[in-house]
């Protein structure tokens, strides 16, 4: 369990320097090591690697321990004489009790470790540049983006992100090309480089009726008609950090290992011409990593369908399996859009990816983890609001009794609201809804880069996000209130309080004090 | 360096106790017994309560590992953050120890039945190492359960 931990906590790290224009290193998910364990690299996840921890730590837990043993022996103790304790004492109870319960949640967990262990690539080299490429690395993006100026300030506040890029590896036939004339407003090609393998095209559309609605509303062109790209590009991605880039893939291109800039047009906006295009500059890291990405797209596409590598990356979600996620393999997408495989660090944070990875039906731990998810900052409100409604005398104003009151009801309704609105969600399209709605989310943040937004979206987004903000801002609030009140509330407090029982068992046991 | 400000609070507290034992022999007003003063003023409660939030949470947060060449002052920036998000909302951490747990015990299953599937493609002595380093893992690690509680 320690090992699992180690490897949630982001314990094996690989350097990246030759496939990403920005980072050296990253650190693999725990899907990502599943990936290589499927692929028959399990004993490089092998080693002697869990650090040792200091015996100072060994001490602190040990007055740790002492002192949870005197404050909650005291609270039982006060109790049961009857004698009354102060706020201050019930919010550290149940700071307490939530320091026990990470404790023990923790129990395997290296403390305080503070670089990965470093992994070897060597013999996993293209499956290395498949797990790179399957990140769109928000955040920390190796190209950079050039965008045309009226997109600019739509998009500023978004985090950078690498373009998609999609496998045309199988398509059967070679795409047709149109038209040699380059596209207005475009720098022309280079034609001589021999990565490229076609050439864009150029034309007017296909008509809709013809196109094929691909999962997620994704309008791919048929097949069998000729392949008709944007006319126009807006966004320009160059490598970061200044790499040189070696030619720029424009969209109907690809590389000769098969990968090129997406074709679909996201969110059936094509009735709008021209409709925003990229163009990628490739760096000689990107070359390297498509190039092994394409090799291992290859080999994976050469194994029988019952594999379970091949299973697992049809699936694309981990642990079990999906119908509504896409599939590399028939939706041409390179990008992970289940779990991620690599990051930067593991984030401490629990964001969405990691909940729905937790939320995952087939598990057995889904109305657990959803049911925790909500009720935990529930349970923290309304223990919060036992003393007010049960000794009043505690509280120096009615002002403040009501404002504690307020805080913690808000604290409980949005648990109940949250825990209301999942419920009914769950019940009406089953449980997988929930999923199946995140994927989609994932899917459009994705593409967020290619939408036109009309000023009513902008609108309604703004004011999703000032909703969003205000509430949040409102619970912050009212968190820090209960803090900040159960210190402030000692300044009167009922004659009791000063008291300590007649057998002060509890006293004897050594603690700060 | 936490621990040793925490052994110094421990023993500076014990000595404070000692010395009005001190006084008492210098101004020769000695008695056999004194039980100690009952009741307790705003002062205790106040640093008691405080040292144990100050000490559950500082001591219960246990982060992720930080990038590889990371800034020391960035990843203390980081605990600082994270030790302030659990004196306002302890819940949110015990929910994410939570998922990390549940995160921990999908991996580790998960990783046994790949090995499993895997078995009869690769030759069988790569699992056998890998089994055996379970093992090891799981006897080298009972000295390490002693030491997070």
């Amino acid at each position: 369990m320690t090992y699992a931990f180690y490897a949630v906590m982001g314990g094996f790290g690989v350097d990246i320097s030759g496939f990403h224009n920005a980072l050296e290193h990253a650190t693999l998910t725990i899907h990502g090591l599943l990936l290589l364990a499927r692929k028959g690299f399990g004993q490089y996840l092998d080693h002697e690697f869990i650090p040792d921890k200091s015996k100072l730590d060994l001490l602190a837990k040990f007055l740790v321990l002492f002192q949870i043993i005197e404050v909650i022996g005291n609270f039982i103790e006060r109790k049961t004489k009857e004698l009354p304790v102060s706020l201050l004492e019930y919010h550290t109870i149940i700071h307490v009790v939530c320091a026990i319960a990470m404790y023990l949640l923790w129990l395997r967990k290296p403390y305080n470790v503070q670089s990965p262990t470093i992994l070897n690539h060597g013999e996993w080299f293209n499956e290395l540049g498949y797990i790179v490429s399957s990140s769109d690395w928000a955040g920390c993006s190796g190209f950079e983006e050039e965008r045309s100026k009226r997109r600019k300030w739509l998009l500023s506040c978004s985090r950078r992100r690498d373009p998609p890029l999609v496998w045309f590896g199988n398509l059967f036939q070679p795409l047709k090309v149109l038209s040699d004339a380059p596209i207005p407003g475009t720098q022309p090609l280079d034609r001589g480089c021999p990565h490229v393998r076609a050439r864009y095209v150029r034309g007017t559309f296909p008509p809709r009726e013809s196109w094929v609605v691909g999962q997620h509303g994704i309008l791919e062109p048929p097949l069998d008609v000729p392949y008709y790209p944007a006319n126009k590009v807006e966004n320009t991605f160059v490598p970061a950090n200044g790499l040189e880039a070696l030619f720029f893939l424009e969209p109907g291109q690809s590389l000769t290992t098969g990968f090129g800039p997406t074709a679909a047009v996201p969110f059936a906006d094509v009735n709008q011409t021209p409709y925003p295009r990229y163009r990628v500059g490739i760096s000689h890291n990107d070359l390297r990593r498509l190039e092994a990405a394409g090799v291992f797209f290859r080999e994976v596409a050469q194994l029988r369908e019952d594999s379970p590598l091949k299973r697992f990356l049809i699936n694309n979600k981990e642990f079990g399996s999906s119908d509504h996620s896409p599939n590399p393999f028939s939706d041409y997408s390179t990008r992970h859009t289940g779990p991620r495989l690599i990051c930067h660090h593991a984030r401490n944070w629990t964001g969405l990816d990691e909940l729905f990875d937790c939320l995952d039906s087939s598990s057995g731990w889904f109305w657990a983890t959803f049911v925790a998810a909500v009720s935990i900052p529930g349970i923290y409100g309304g223990v919060h609001l036992i003393p007010s409604l049960s000794a009043l005398s505690l509280f120096s104003t009615m002002a403040e009794m009501m404002l504690w009151r307020a805080s913690c009801l808000l604290l409980v309704g949005f648990t109940c609201l949250c825990l209301f609105c999942g419920v009914m969600y769950g019940l009406i399209f089953g449980p997988r809804s929930l999923e199946a709605l995140y994927l989609k989310y994932q899917m459009r943040q994705e593409l967020e880069m290619f939408r036109r937004r009309d000023v009513w979206s902008q609108i309604w987004k703004n004011l999703w996000l000032g909703g969003v903000s205000t509430f949040i801002c409102l619970s912050l609030a009212a968190r820090a209130f209960l803090v900040i009140e159960s210190f402030v509330s000692l300044r009167r407090v009922p004659e009791g309080v000063y008291q300590t029982p007649k057998l002060n068992f509890i006293g004897w046991i050594p603690h700060i004090s | 360096m936490l621990t040793l400000l925490l052994v110094l609070l421990f023993l500076g507290r014990r000595a404070a106790f000692a010395a009005p034992f001190q006084n008492l022999t210098d101004t020769q007003l000695t008695s056999n017994w004194e039980s100690g003063p009952s009741g307790r003023g705003t002062t205790d409660i106040l640093y008691n309560s405080t040292c144990t939030l100050v000490l559950c949470v500082w001591n219960s947060v246990h982060l992720n590992i930080p990038a590889v060449r990371e800034d020391k002052w960035v990843t203390y920036r980081r605990k600082i953050k994270w030790v302030v998000i659990a004196l306002l909302a302890p819940e949110l951490l015990v929910f994410t120890a939570f998922q990390q747990w549940l995160a921990a015990r999908k991996f580790l299953r998960e990783l046994k039945r790949v090995q499993d599937e895997r078995a009869p493609e690769v030759g069988t002595q790569v699992i056998a190492s890998i089994d055996t380093n379970y093992f090891h893992r799981a006897r080298g690690t009972s000295h390490e359960r002693r030491s997070l509680i």
